[in-house]
Formats: structure tokens, C-alpha cells, sequence
């Protein structure tokens, strides 16, 4: 991943409402030659400001291993296409699993996505801004 | 030597993976991300959402999305349960049925690439055992 800065910014209200009202987005994690991978659906919460999803196959998970790699990507919400940036999240993971019960309940498949290897392959999503 | 339990669950969660990434581009062509051909593939054994949802251990609000997909590009239509009219049982559809197997058969070939750097006796002992393991588990004693 480059240690150039992104040219980030926060989520517009408009993509925020997107997000809030898709059950499951879709991501599409950069290769190194920029093409993007193709698109797979995911699960996703909010905490604050902060848009964060996880890999349900863990760190080793292509998808995943992808972004993490890239740094970058698009995700899909409701329509909408947004050029994004992928970065590893740690420190609250206990806030994402809560998160995701509540948006998702508590069945078997949201308690794999709140265990490891799942819990340790979370990622923020930064929306980049071109011209920012 | 002992092998260490977690690491060979490892690798073979690596391999699952590098040859499903392998097939991706396969699958995309067929319309499929690989979590909606788990559904595809699995539907004719567990045709109820809830059954899907625990048999491949995702979400049951994932399973909803994806058979909406599914349902959306003619891959499966849903069907009142003869058994309980409360219900709907979820069918594969022609469509549905040729991309299973042809998105089985892009994975076998993936897989067989794999395959072919190991001897004959050795995919004979791999099978052996892979069903020895497939047995069902000892209780935990602790």
C-alpha cells in the first residue's frame, strides 16, 4: 500500500442514508495493476461517522487480501459507485460485533462473523474525493 | 513430527481459497459472486432460507439478499411448500441448475490443476482421507 495521503473525506449525508438503508453492500477490492476484483456482497455497520466491514474468511480471504494489499476499491450502495479506501481496523472490535448483532440479529452466521478469523479482518471504508 | 491442528486447518482454508479465487473471473462470467453459488449449490438440499442460512453458517439476512439475487437473474424462483402452505420452498430453475454446474465445473478444473502436481495414490489417500474427516467428530472432553 502507498504512503502517499489519500485524498479522503467524510461520508456525504446522502451516502451515509445509503448505507443505513442497504441491508449488505457490495465491494470491489483494486488489484495491484488497478483493475478491480469482481464485486462481493458483504455485510457492513456504522459507528459514528466510520463505515466498517469484515472478511467472513478472515485475513486469508481473497476479497480481502485484496483490499488490504490495494488499499483501494469501489463499493456499490444502491446504485451508487463510490472510489473508496480500504484500512485495517483495530481496537473496537467488541463495538463492531455489537453493531452487527444489532443490525443483523444473532444467528450462526453473525456469531462466525463476530469470532475470529472474521472479528480480525475488519476494514474502515474512507470514501476518497478526487480533487479534495 | 506432530502437526499442529490449527495449521492444517490453515492450509486448507488457503486452498479452498486460491482455487475459489481462481475461478472467480468463471464465476463472474456466470453472474455468480462465490457466496450466491454456496446458495446455488446448496439450495436443492436445504430449500428453506433459515436451513441454507445455518447449513453455510452466514447471516440469515445475508441468505435473503442473495436469494433475492438469485431469484432477480432467474437462477431459482420461490414456490409455496406443498407441506405447509406458510412456506416457501426455494427451487433452482434451468438457468439455475446449468450455472451450478458449470460454475462446479470451472471449480473442478481449478481444483484439478491443483491436483495434478500430486501422484494418483496420493489423491487416493487425499479422498480417504477427507471422508475420514468428514465422519462426525468426538465430543470435546473439556
Amino acid at each position: 500500500m502507498s504512503d502517499v495521503p489519500l485524498p479522503s473525506g467524510p461520508w456525504t449525508e446522502h451516502e451515509l442514508a445509503q448505507l443505513d438503508d442497504s441491508e449488505l453492500i457490495r465491494v470491489a477490492a483494486a488489484r495491484a495493476d488497478g483493475t478491480l476484483r469482481p464485486l462481493v456482497t458483504v455485510g457492513h455497520v456504522r459507528l459514528g461517522q466510520d463505515e466498517l466491514i469484515r472478511s467472513l474468511h478472515g485475513t486469508s480471504g481473497a476479497w480481502y487480501r485484496a483490499a488490504v494489499a490495494s488499499g483501494r476499491g469501489e463499493i456499490e450502495i444502491g446504485g451508487l459507485r463510490v472510489a473508496v479506501a480500504f484500512l485495517p481496523d483495530h481496537g473496537r472490535e467488541a463495538d463492531v460485533d455489537q453493531a452487527l448483532r444489532s443490525r443483523y440479529g444473532d444467528d450462526a452466521g453473525v456469531r462466525r462473523m463476530t469470532r475470529s478469523p472474521a472479528r480480525d479482518a475488519t476494514l474502515r471504508v474512507v470514501p476518497l474525493r478526487t480533487g479534495v | 513430527m506432530p502437526v499442529d491442528a490449527a495449521q492444517l486447518w490453515t492450509l486448507n482454508h488457503r486452498l479452498l481459497t486460491v482455487v475459489l479465487d481462481a475461478c472467480s473471473a468463471e464465476l463472474a462470467e456466470l453472474g455468480l459472486e462465490a457466496k450466491e453459488f454456496f446458495v446455488l449449490a446448496e439450495v436443492a438440499a436445504s430449500p428453506y432460507p433459515a436451513e441454507l442460512a445455518a447449513r453455510l453458517v452466514i447471516p440469515k439476512a445475508s441468505v435473503t439478499v442473495y436469494v433475492r439475487n438469485l431469484v432477480a437473474k432467474g437462477f431459482m424462483r420461490r414456490e409455496i411448500d406443498d407441506t405447509d402452505l406458510r412456506r416457501h420452498r426455494l427451487v433452482l430453475t434451468d438457468d439455475g441448475v446449468a450455472a451450478r454446474d458449470r460454475a462446479f465445473a470451472a471449480l473442478a478444473r481449478a481444483f484439478d490443476r491443483r491436483l495434478a502436481a500430486i501422484a494418483p495414490q496420493d489423491r487416493a489417500e487425499l479422498q480417504r482421507i477427507l471422508l475420514a474427516l468428514l465422519e462426525p467428530a468426538p465430543e470435546a472432553t473439556s
